[in-house]
């Protein structure tokens, strides 16, 4: 795996590690992975809403999560499912241990199996937040447009400020070919990210802003803001190749051909061919 | 009769004629059997176990014994086991009203070994087309002497017309590159595959599941570009056409057609797991790659997609073929509009045709105006390549139902779900043919499924109001691929494209359909931009009924619907 990846995955099972523990309540896990969507995510330093207080903390040390959570990083998703299915068994009526169970599944990219173990979290302790976000994105994933809205919708209030939860919204809508909303949307993502100086988020959100602007045959602004974008986060292939495209139909074939390459060189590096069709 | 019920009538008659038309007006019954098609495709071992089992085989409506209706061909295949001894391809007879007649030993089709897709083509422009089968093995030609006095039956002149590369093909397709007015072909071959010793899947998994090994790891195989030399036989120009590419893609499914309007055929290219090619041609007998740059070769974030069909439309109503692409469960297809000037945009979700499709894995594709509005809608084969699928396993199941999405308003399409057993029924949809089998005017769709039996869907639709225009050119091209044929009625204008390949492992008969909307004027005007790019106009065409329209001939004949 790629050190930028691993990086990546370590902070974001770190802050699961915390948020199934009810140290925190705080949605620092990036859920968003489709392979259209490249998203990165690091902590950020808003103040997270109160967990619920209706539950008992569960796990009270941390190991099992610990250990659940490095077997997940592993992609041994089974041992870290029978963990997961351990704590859901010792604490049924535990929100944040269905969340490590649908975790399992939602990082193997099983989201058929995610979604109801995150329904179930939500219907358990609708204090309990994280859920809802991971739901939104398993249900955009299983291609349920209005069901994702609703889930992410359902977060929105809870962590307003949150770059991740425009963006998701802005995804929605720009599917919807609601571009002026998703443009609204990704605007919030992109001011919000760099308030809270998170690069990645930012980087990602210009780069669908830039879609929006394509759509709308802004490609001066378009290009400004893929470039914005990857000087932002230089692993960001997508836009890249975005942004090769933009600069064909600009007519500057010279700095296309470099996008491209730039694109082909970070995307090999990032996401190196694998079986059929990961 | 009591005035109550007179008021009824009455009142269900005007709903009737004032009722929109919504998703529901567009809807098949399943008839294969009752048409007397009763036949299963074979295509290696059921579970597929290997990446050979998995493709399906394909079919071809065209009318081959040129008696004004559709027939029916079925490249079929074989197993690992035995790849050289399979149940045999099929030709079906259509008596006119769409009912089917097994043909093939009547006719001399003896085809056991592994068939998978079919091409169909006048090679010799005799006004009969010939068929060529792509296989795992050796290709096919036959020629098409059914007609012929003393002969009666199709000739296989595969060797001597030097077109059996034994290289595993999947799809086909025929058009004119270097217009000259005889057919050239471009077969697209898949990856190196040897049944005794097939690789492991030994580690192998998706999204956790193991499963069969392919295409990545294998080594994927280069097209063939064929130049038709006029007397029955071919020649492989791929090196000097600039078709040899330095990495071979897995193709499955190949498209002639002018993309730019330069009067000159291009060729597209999808290829599973790796980029597309789209070979822009020059006009010298040389072609430029132009995927990459054309922006068609991928999605809007550059990811090479696992393309399986293709399928074409003038979508933004600019004159320009667009194209959507099936792709794998867990993605979306992507529908690219050519915007002009050499470019494709990737507008899969503006046209609400992302996100609703990744739990499903779609093959072949088509546009047609299956409920007569007005506008094209689309159809997706579906079901999955691995026995393993389930929802639960990979959200996505082995078993799909088949996709038709409805075209609602001039930036949207909108999944039909009841349009019968076509999108309710759970099979394993791969190849599809499109046209209208029973002459009654709408399209009816042809599927092949893996390993299971073949589907016939009718379609239903109460609104009749159509026209379908049929080109000949006598003594070259005579089904005329590479046509435009621009329909202008009231103050609209529709275009469709007469050309070869598309679809998946698939041909559809050369037939231009347009529906025509509830109220249509009684007639429309016809523009015919024949392959060499010289325009015909006809004026006041009646607006129902199939159009035959014969180069240089002012007199175009009208034939009715059947009712």
């Amino acid at each position: 795996m790629p050190i930028a990846s691993r990086y990546s995955l370590v902070l974001h099972l770190l802050v699961a590690i915390l948020v199934a523990n009810g140290a925190i309540a705080q949605e620092k896990i990036s859920p968003s992975q489709d392979k259209r969507d490249q998203t990165e995510q690091t902590p950020s330093g808003q103040s997270p809403p109160k967990p619920g207080d209706s539950e008992k903390p569960i796990d009270p040390d941390g190991s099992v999560i610990r250990q659940c959570v490095q077997l997940i990083g592993q992609r041994q998703f089974e041992q870290a499912r029978t963990l997961a299915q351990r704590l859901v068994r010792d604490y049924p009526r535990s929100s944040r241990a269905y969340l490590m169970l649908a975790l399992t599944y939602h990082k193997e990219r099983k989201y058929e199996q995610a979604e109801p173990l995150l329904k179930k979290a939500v219907d358990l302790d609708a204090t309990h937040h994280p859920p809802k976000m991971f739901l939104g994105w398993c249900r955009y994933y299983l291609g349920k447009q209005d069901e994702a809205e609703e889930a992410f919708k359902a977060y929105l209030p809870t962590n307003p400020d949150y770059p991740d939860i425009h963006f998701a919204l802005g995804l929605i809508a720009y599917e919807r070919d609601q571009l002026e909303e998703a443009l609204k949307r990704f605007d919030k993502a992109v001011e919000l990210a760099h308030d809270q100086r998170r690069n990645a988020d930012e980087a990602k959100s210009r780069a669908r802003r830039a879609d929006v602007l394509i759509r709308q045959n802004k490609l001066e602004q378009a290009r400004d803001e893929l470039i914005t974008a990857v000087r932002l986060n230089p692993q960001l292939y997508g836009a890249m190749f975005k942004l090769s495209r933009v600069f064909y139909r600009l007519g500057d074939v010279e700095s296309a051909r470099k996008a491209k390459q730039m694109h082909d060189t970070v995307r090999e590096k990032r996401r190196p061919t694998r079986g059929h069709p990961e | 009769m009591n005035r109550r019920p007179q008021f009824r009538f009455i009142a269900t008659l005007i709903a009737c004629a004032t009722v929109p038309m919504n998703a529901s007006d567009i809807h098949f019954t399943e008839v294969a059997r009752e048409s007397g098609v009763d036949l299963t495709m074979t295509c290696g071992a059921t579970p597929s176990r290997h990446i050979l089992d998995v493709n399906g085989g394909g079919v071809a409506t065209f009318d081959f014994d040129n008696d004004g209706d559709l027939d029916l061909f079925f490249a079929n295949g074989a197993t690992i086991d035995n790849p050289e001894k399979g149940p045999g391809s099929r030709l079906y007879a259509n008596d006119g009203a769409g009912k089917f007649t097994d043909v093939s030993e009547k006719y001399g089709i003896d085809i056991s070994h592994w068939a998978m897709g079919v091409a169909i083509g006048d090679i010799d422009n005799d006004g009969f087309d010939d068929i060529f089968v792509t296989c795992y093995g050796p290709n096919i030609l036959l020629k098409n002497d059914t007609q012929k006095p003393g002969v009666g039956k199709f000739i296989d002149i595969s060797e001597q017309a030097a077109v059996d590369d034994d290289r595993w093909a999947t799809s086909a397709a025929f058009g004119d590159i270097d217009a000259d007015g005889d057919l050239d072909l471009y077969v697209v071959n898949y990856l190196e595959f040897d049944p005794r010793k097939p690789p492991s899947r030994e580690g192998i998994k998706y999204k956790g599941v193991s499963v069969m090994a392919g295409p990545h790891g294998l080594k994927p195989q280069q097209d063939i570009l064929y130049e038709n030399q006029g007397n029955g036989t071919f020649k492989n120009i791929t090196q000097n056409t600039g078709c040899l590419v330095d990495q071979p893609g897995y193709g499955l499914v190949a498209l002639m057609l002018d993309f730019n309007r330069d009067g000159k055929q291009d060729i597209f290219v999808g290829n599973d797991s790796t980029e597309n090619f789209l070979f822009q041609n020059r006009g010298d007998n040389t072609f430029d790659e132009i995927g990459q740059l054309s922006g068609i070769a991928s999605n809007m974030d550059g990811s090479n997609q696992a393309t399986m069909g293709i399928a074409i439309s003038d979508i933004d109503g600019n004159g320009l073929p667009d194209s959507i692409v099936t792709s794998f469960s867990s993605d979306t297809n992507t529908l690219h509009l050519n915007i002009g000037d050499g470019f494709f945009e990737d507008r899969t979700a503006q046209f609400g045709l992302g996100l609703i499709t990744r739990p499903f894995l779609n093959w072949a594709c088509a546009f047609y105006d299956f409920d007569h509005d007005g506008d094209e809608d689309l159809f997706m084969s579906a079901g999955h390549v691995y026995p393993e699928a389930a929802t639960t396993q990979i959200d996505s199941d082995y078993e799909q139902p088949q996709l038709i999405f409805k075209r609602r308003d001039s930036t949207r399409f909108e999944r039909v779900i009841n349009a019968g057993t076509i999108t309710t029924e759970k099979i394993r949809g791969r190849s599809a043919a499109f046209g209208d089998i029973d002459n009654d005017g709408d399209i009816d769709i042809v599927l092949t499924q893996l390993n299971g039996p073949v589907k016939i869907y009718r379609n239903n639709t109460a609104n009749r109001n159509a026209l379908s225009v049929e080109l000949r050119q006598n003594s070259r091209n005579h089904r005329a691929y590479g046509s435009t044929i621009e329909l202008t009625i009231g103050d609209q204008r529709k275009i469709r494209w007469i050309h070869g390949g598309g679809s998946y492992q698939s041909f559809t008969a050369p037939v231009a359909h347009f529906g025509l909307g509830l109220k249509p004027p009684k007639t429309a005007a016809l523009k015919i931009t024949w392959p060499d790019g010289t325009a015909e106009s006809f004026e006041n065409i009646s607006t129902s009924g199939i159009v035959t329209i014969t180069r240089g001939q002012k007199n175009v004949t009208i034939r009715p619907f059947k009712k």
